[in-house]
């Protein structure tokens, strides 16, 4: 009875990413690559890469932490991890000039990727930020940012509502190191909670298994796989 | 509450000298509330410990060596206190050390930085300027061959400006287009019109990447007659040599691989280095080119050398100046954390104290095994000779590891003796201090409490004062006597600590003096009042609900305010939650105030009030001590369910139970409402009894869907 069990999950592994078990980046086409991680051969079959490009920093400076990529199919994010969101107009400017400067180099460029760990109880804040963002933005890049999955458990829905029309989708962790975060299928049902398109990252080797309310939430729009050094 | 997910926070100097920066704090982030360091954390602590970011540890011991203690430190901005570090007044992180120690606005060289910051054209408006001032001092050129000059120099920027050069990187050899170059190359015939038009090219040719171009234009003004033209030239072909020795080390991802710089043009670099410095000794770019020798000596390879030179920049770089901030960033990345250094001999007890501290951490993530240190004690110990000029900096690690590791916690006293009665703390006594007091109280040593407020004399810097707070308040915590936190006068001021204590630990008696109290602010007792109130009506104690409600409220717009004005009804009709109460303390089954009661928990969020997803403190947090309230934790489900079943309950009330017993799952599939889930075969069934038994009732109307 327990080996058919363990057949079955490998056999579902096998035929659908994530039935069970843990995170394949070969079963998945969208990935981050965090800035001290090694690209890795799976990287090759991408659609979409979200490729962190820098930082700005508490004191609102911002700090490249990659050369120009040039990637020949992928669909490109360029993110940028924010510990403020005090961003002096330089530091904006070099990020608008970054993503032409990207496209220039032949980069397909799918917009901006904000990461920001805003506090479940500061999203308002973070709402109204992203807003003024948006508005200077150029056609045609889109605003992503990234998540966490406390948002959708416990986040206002007036400050979940402000982000509708203000940014394209939510990308949001499930992880936290190397590891997925326990209990993550509980938070991921309130996935639903979330008013924008919304992805959800798992971390390249951590345990997975796909709640089944993702499947019949019409705004999920699938994985990107953190990678992380072997 | 979720932890943060953890990443890498990197922070390089720019994006030229970029390399792994892959462990300096990667952690699994949020730390708990304690004073323990043995886990990598990114809520870092004003004392030398293994959690911290490394570079909060070496800044640490480099304002000690340059005597600026935490005293004087502003903590950050207000605007950014809803970023991820939850309890800014107690812990730490680099970013926010970093701002406090070097705030933005006191650094001029953050103004007037151009949209090409962390690339190789930031110098090029600097460099425009230079040579405009050069070309003025030159009285030999001719004005107007100085202004065509101007004007090609100008035009020479569209190399900057376009993405040209990044572009040429990646294309094919034999498909390269040519470089923008100047519209007109400028009449000049003068002597030193010829050498700074011979310079400008020079330049133009290394902001394009033809490093060919470059490095024989450069060299061939070795002779020149102009001074600047002369010394920049020389200065020029280091950095010829260095972006070329990296040009070829930059992936299809934007990423560096430190194992392909070109080796031979390193070493052409470093000799036009050493040229350079011989001839300028005290030269215009003397300190850049010290700069750019360790720079050369990282993409060569050589860290036992740049080691050394870090070693000795520790011991002269003021912890005044932001250069400060900047050398430890370069030295963790490039050396304790970059992998190709792995093995380096570290030299000076600065870069060796950062190391062990990184090597003590207890690499068990999980938690779940036994803790496993990354050096061991015998090992730390056959350092002692390289310590033997700091042995209060080498007992402090010893006893680290004995109180991480060994768990001697007598051993640990003996090493640290007690010194706690300072007026005031380098960062160093006060960490020694700090853990001495955490072995008394794992000792349960009787005269704990004594020593900490002793320390807390001496404790006065942001960070520094919270965490001796903290260390007092956990012991008076466990000892029973949190009366003696809110006591008039008391020592415990910060306002983080003592909310903690409120939230978690206080029981009805002690929230009832807080909140008529004049020695807690108005804040303090709207929380207390708030959080009384709270508990009282999860744990059903109506009655003491009802007294406690006539507590005068200390903010008429506080936390505490919705129990007097909040919303009570969305459709079902609710008297105000007063009169709801006093009617479930005379009878606690009544079945609109039990709806009632339930619908005010939907409102206020009452319902994951030490629920479930309750963030309760372990035991060896603040706050983990709980005094508490007595009883049942009533959840609105076990209401719904109750009334569902009573066959006392009018239709209109056992619709509506029915009605919110669904909506417990609505949209989701997740119970809401706290207590036991029901399956969904129950949800199903009580949505079907609606539909049958209530088919006139609003709330069957207007129910549409189970979950």
């Amino acid at each position: 009875m327990r080996r058919a069990a363990l057949a079955l999950a490998l056999l579902l592994a096998a035929c659908a990413p994530a039935a069970s078990g843990r995170v394949a980046a070969e079963d998945y086409r969208a990935f981050f690559l965090w800035a001290g991680v090694r690209p890795q051969p799976v990287l090759d079959r991408a659609e979409t890469l979200y490729l962190l490009a820098g930082e700005v920093r508490r004191d609102g400076r911002y700090l490249p932490l990659r050369a120009i990529p040039r990637t020949k199919q992928a669909e490109v994010w360029l993110v940028v991890r924010s510990q403020s969101l005090d961003w002096s107009p330089a530091a904006e400017a070099q990020l608008l000039a970054e993503l032409d400067r990207w496209r220039a180099a032949g980069n397909r460029v799918a917009g901006l990727q904000v990461d920001f760990d805003a506090s479940t109880d500061g999203l308002d804040g973070y709402a109204a930020f992203l807003k003024g963002l948006r508005s200077r933005l150029p056609q045609p890049y889109r605003l992503s940012i990234t998540g966490l999955m406390d948002w959708g458990a416990n986040a206002d829905p007036a400050a979940l509502g402000a982000l509708v029309g203000v940014i394209d989708e939510i990308v949001v962790q499930s992880y936290q190191g190397r590891e997925t975060i326990p209990g993550y299928e509980r938070y991921l049902a309130k996935l639903a909670r979330v008013p924008v398109p919304h992805k959800v990252a798992l971390v390249q080797g951590g345990e997975w298994r796909e709640p089944a309310t993702l499947k019949s939430d019409p705004l999920f729009r699938g994985y990107v796989v953190f990678l992380v050094n072997q | 509450m979720i932890r943060r997910h953890a990443k890498s926070l990197i922070a390089l100097t720019a994006l030229a000298t970029s390399t792994v920066a892959w462990a300096c704090a990667d952690p699994g982030c949020e730390g708990d509330f304690n004073l323990l360091g043995r886990f990598q954390s990114c809520q870092g602590r004003a004392m030398l410990a293994p959690g911290n970011d490394s570079r909060i540890n070496l800044m640490l011991l480099l304002a000690d060596r340059g005597g600026r203690t935490m005293e004087g430190l502003k903590p950050g901005k207000p605007e950014d206190s809803y970023s991820w570090l939850n309890h800014p007044s107690v812990f730490l992180d680099w970013a926010t050390l970093r701002h406090a120690m070097f705030p933005a606005a006191a650094d001029p060289r953050n103004l007037g930085e151009g949209s090409y910051a962390g690339s190789r054209c930031q110098s090029y408006a600097g460099g425009s300027a230079a040579l405009e001032a050069a070309m003025k001092a030159n009285t030999a050129l001719p004005e107007s061959e100085r202004s065509a000059l101007i004007t090609a120099r100008a035009e020479a920027e569209a190399v900057c400006k376009s993405a040209t050069a990044y572009t040429r990187r990646y294309a094919d050899k034999d498909k390269l287009e040519p470089l923008p170059k100047f519209t007109a190359l400028p009449q000049v015939t003068s002597k030193p019109g010829r050498e700074f038009l011979d310079y400008i090219t020079a330049a133009d040719a290394f902001y394009a990447e033809a490093w060919d171009d470059a490095r024989s234009g450069f060299a061939r003004l070795a002779g020149a007659s102009d001074p600047f033209v002369r010394e920049t030239a020389a200065y020029m072909l280091i950095r010829v040599e260095f972006a070329a020795a990296q040009a070829g080390a930059f992936g299809e991802y934007g990423d560096y691989d430190p194992a392909k710089p070109d080796r031979a043009a390193v070493n052409r670099g470093l000799e036009a280095l050493s040229a350079y410095l011989k001839v300028y000794p005290q030269g215009r770019y003397a300190a850049s080119a010290k700069a750019l020798l360790r720079r050369g000596l990282w993409l060569a390879g050589n860290y036992e050398a740049l080691g050394g030179s870090y070693a000795g920049m520790l011991e002269r770089t003021s912890p005044n100046d932001e250069a400060a901030a900047l050398l430890v960033e370069e030295v963790d990345t490039k050396l304790l954390f970059n992998q190709d250094a792995k093995g380096t001999t570290l030299r000076g007890p600065m870069l060796l104290a950062t190391r062990l501290l990184v090597d003590m951490r207890d690499t068990d993530y999980t938690e779940e095994g036994p803790a496993k240190p990354g050096i061991s004690a015998q090992a730390l110990d056959a350092m002692a000779p390289q310590f033997a000029a700091v042995p209060d900096l080498f007992s402090y690690l010893q006893a680290t590891h004995a109180f991480y590791y060994a768990k001697d916690y007598r051993r640990l006293l003996q090493l640290v003796p007690d010194d706690a009665r300072r007026p005031s703390h380098t960062n160093l006594s006060f960490s020694r201090q700090i853990l001495r007091g955490m072995a008394l109280a794992e000792l349960n040593d009787r005269n704990q409490g004594g020593f900490w407020q002793e320390l807390l004399g001496g404790a006065k810097g942001p960070w520094q004062r919270p965490l001796a707070e903290l260390g007092l308040a956990m012991h008076w915590e466990r000892a029973g006597r949190l009366d003696a936190v809110f006591a008039a006068g008391s020592p415990i001021t910060d306002t983080t600590i003592r909310a903690r204590l409120i939230d978690y630990s206080a029981g009805p008696a002690l929230l009832r003096t807080i909140v008529q109290s004049k020695a807690s602010s108005a804040d303090e007792r709207d929380l207390a009042h708030k959080v009384l109130l709270s508990n009282q009506l999860v744990f059903g104690r109506y009655g003491d609900f009802v007294a406690d409600l006539k507590l005068p409220f200390a903010r008429t717009d506080g936390q505490a305010a919705f129990f007097k004005r909040g919303k009570v009804s969305d459709g079902y009709p609710c008297a105000p939650i007063a009169v709801t109460v006093a009617a479930l303390a005379r009878n606690p089954q009544d079945i609109p105030g039990r709806l009632c009661l339930g619908d005010f928990f939907r409102f206020h969020g009452l319902d994951s009030l030490h629920g479930e997803y309750y963030p309760d403190p372990d035991k060896d947090e603040l706050g983990g001590h709980a005094t508490g309230f007595s009883g049942k934790r009533n959840f609105r489900s076990e209401f719904y369910s109750s009334i569902i079943a009573d066959p006392r309950a009018g239709p209109n009330d056992k619709a509506y139970a029915l009605y919110r017993a669904v909506m417990c799952y609505a949209p989701s599939g997740m119970n809401d409402c706290g207590g036991a889930d029901a399956p969904k075969s129950q949800r199903k069934a009580w949505f079907e009894r609606l539909k049958r038994d209530y088919p006139q009732s609003q709330w069957a109307k207007k129910l549409r869907y189970y979950w």
